[in-house]
Parts: C-alpha cells; sequence; structure tokens
C-alpha cells in the first residue's frame, strides 16, 4: 500500500566526487579514532579507574561508527540497519560519557584526606 | 662485547630509565636482538632493569634506588612540570601548584601519589592539617631533570590523561 514513490538510499555510495571523498573522510576516521583510542587504553594502563574506562569505551563507539560505515559501503550492512546502529551507537557514547562524567564526580564526592583550600 | 650490545649499553648510559620500546625504536634493531642482549647485560650487571608503574625501565648499573625511581617519574611531562615549578618557586599548597599550571586537581594527585611514593616530593602538614607540598631532595632532583626528557608517546599520553581529568571535573 505504498503511496509515496520509494526513498531513495541514504548514505549509499553517491556518484561523482563524494565516491572519492567517502572512502578518503572513512579512511582519516578510522586512523584518527584509532590514535585516540591507543592514547585512551594507554592513559587507561596508568590510572585504572571506572572513568578512564568508560572514556576508553566511549571512544571505542567512534571507531565502531566508522566500522558500520565502511561495512555498509560493502554492502556487508544493509542501509536501513546500518542506520540504526549508527544512532544506536550515539546514544551509547552519550551515555558512556555522562557515566564517566558522573563517576569521576562521585570518586571525588567522598572526602579527600587533605582539603583545598 | 659485541657491537651491537656496546650500543644498547650506551644508550643505556645515555637515556637512564629507557623503556625497552623506545630502545627497539631508537636503535633499529630487532625486539628478539635487543631481549638478548639485555639479558647479558643484566648477567654482566652493566644494566639494571626496574619495573616502574607498569613499565621496564633500564638503567646503567651507577644509579640507586630512589634515582631509578626518580628518573622513572621524571621522564612523565606532567610529573616533570610539578617537581620543577616545586624546586623553581618553594614549598607551596596543592591547590597553587595546580592552579599555576593549569591542571585539574585530580592529575596533580595522581602523579603526587607516584613522587610521595618514590620520594621526590613530601607533603607536609600544618598545625591546622593543611598540606604543602616541597621536594624533597632538591639538588639531586635537579640534576636528575637534566638526564631525561618525555617521549614523544609519553607527552601524548600524558596530555590525553590531562584533558580528561579536566574534562571530567567540570
Amino acid at each position: 500500500m505504498s503511496m509515496l514513490p520509494a526513498a531513495p538510499s541514504l548514505h549509499a555510495v553517491p556518484p561523482g566526487a563524494t565516491a572519492v571523498a567517502l572512502p578518503v573522510v572513512l579512511a582519516l576516521a578510522g586512523l584518527g579514532s584509532s590514535v585516540l583510542i591507543g592514547l585512551a587504553l594507554a592513559a587507561l594502563a596508568r590510572r585504572r579507574s571506572w572513568s578512564y574506562l568508560l572514556v576508553t569505551l566511549a571512544l571505542a563507539t567512534l571507531l565502531a561508527r566508522t566500522a558500520v560505515a565502511v561495512l555498509t559501503m560493502n554492502a556487508v550492512i544493509a542501509d536501513e540497519t546500518h542506520h540504526l546502529l549508527e544512532h544506536g551507537l550515539d546514544v551509547a557514547m552519550a551515555a558512556l560519557v555522562v557515566a564517566a562524567v558522573y563517576t569521576a564526580r562521585t570518586a571525588r564526592g567522598s572526602p579527600p584526606e587533605e582539603t583545598y583550600e | 662485547m659485541s657491537e651491537t650490545r656496546q650500543r644498547i649499553a650506551d644508550r643505556v648510559e645515555r637515556d637512564p630509565g629507557i623503556h625497552f620500546s623506545a630502545l627497539v625504536r631508537d636503535l633499529d634493531l630487532g625486539r628478539g636482538q635487543v631481549q638478548y642482549h639485555l639479558r647479558r647485560l643484566r648477567t654482566a650487571d652493566a644494566v639494571l632493569a626496574e619495573e616502574l608503574y607498569g613499565r621496564t625501565h633500564y638503567y646503567p648499573d651507577a644509579f640507586d634506588d630512589w634515582e631509578r625511581g626518580a628518573l622513572a617519574l621524571l621522564r612523565r611531562e606532567t610529573a616533570r612540570e610539578v617537581v620543577l615549578w616545586l624546586l623553581a618557586n618553594g614549598p607551596d599548597r596543592p591547590a597553587t601548584v595546580a592552579d599555576d599550571l593549569g591542571i585539574a586537581r585530580s592529575t596533580l594527585e595522581w602523579h603526587l601519589d607516584n613522587l610521595v611514593e618514590r620520594d621526590l616530593v613530601e607533603k607536609r602538614r600544618d598545625e591546622g592539617d593543611r598540606v604543602t607540598l616541597a621536594a624533597t631532595r632538591p639538588d639531586a632532583t635537579a640534576r636528575l631533570l637534566g638526564e631525561v626528557d618525555a617521549s614523544v608517546p609519553d607527552r601524548l599520553v600524558d596530555r590525553f590523561a590531562r584533558l580528561v581529568d579536566s574534562l571530567l571535573e567540570e
């Protein structure tokens, strides 16, 4: 009972210059998020706190987004599923960042041995 | 001593407290090679290995316990800044140090934990139970500061942690 014309597939690889730009952007995004995750893991190894773990996971969702985009471009993931995944990862990232801040503040809430006056 | 082994020994001498991966990278040798030669150097007591804060550091045998700990910590950019500040400005309160250096309190506290543990900095309490930070051995520390520098990967991790700390605090 479809009254509307079929919507064009969003995020499918577009023709022309964008077809070249998209893989480049994805490559940069993948590289950038990998570097960030590397830093986060190194910092986590030093600090060993819940907050740092949550920050690392939040950055992992960035990498996951790029992975999802690449898989969609290669038709491993369907377009419709791709949307759900990308925005689901957005939710996850926001939740993880909020959790990281909350954990940090709560941990500090317990009185430290010295007072900062 | 073979030429490779000598290169490794010299590099450790020049950069006391160097990490294994830095040795491999800077000398452009295979990991297995470096491992082998380090083992021989350690058996000959020419080089000392010490694991501190999750990494193994290599030292020429001339450094004592305190110096080895100091060298490991002085490789961290923020820890260096804290120590330098105290050497330059004398003992002061943690809040002052943190604000002056532009770092979060949690960053300072974390570095202080290590610095106090290795006896580079001490926390003195006055009658009002307030804390003052002071360098424990100013002359020796000043000398060691010249011996090491923070590597680029160390700096990046250090700065990343500073950023995360300040974001989580505000």
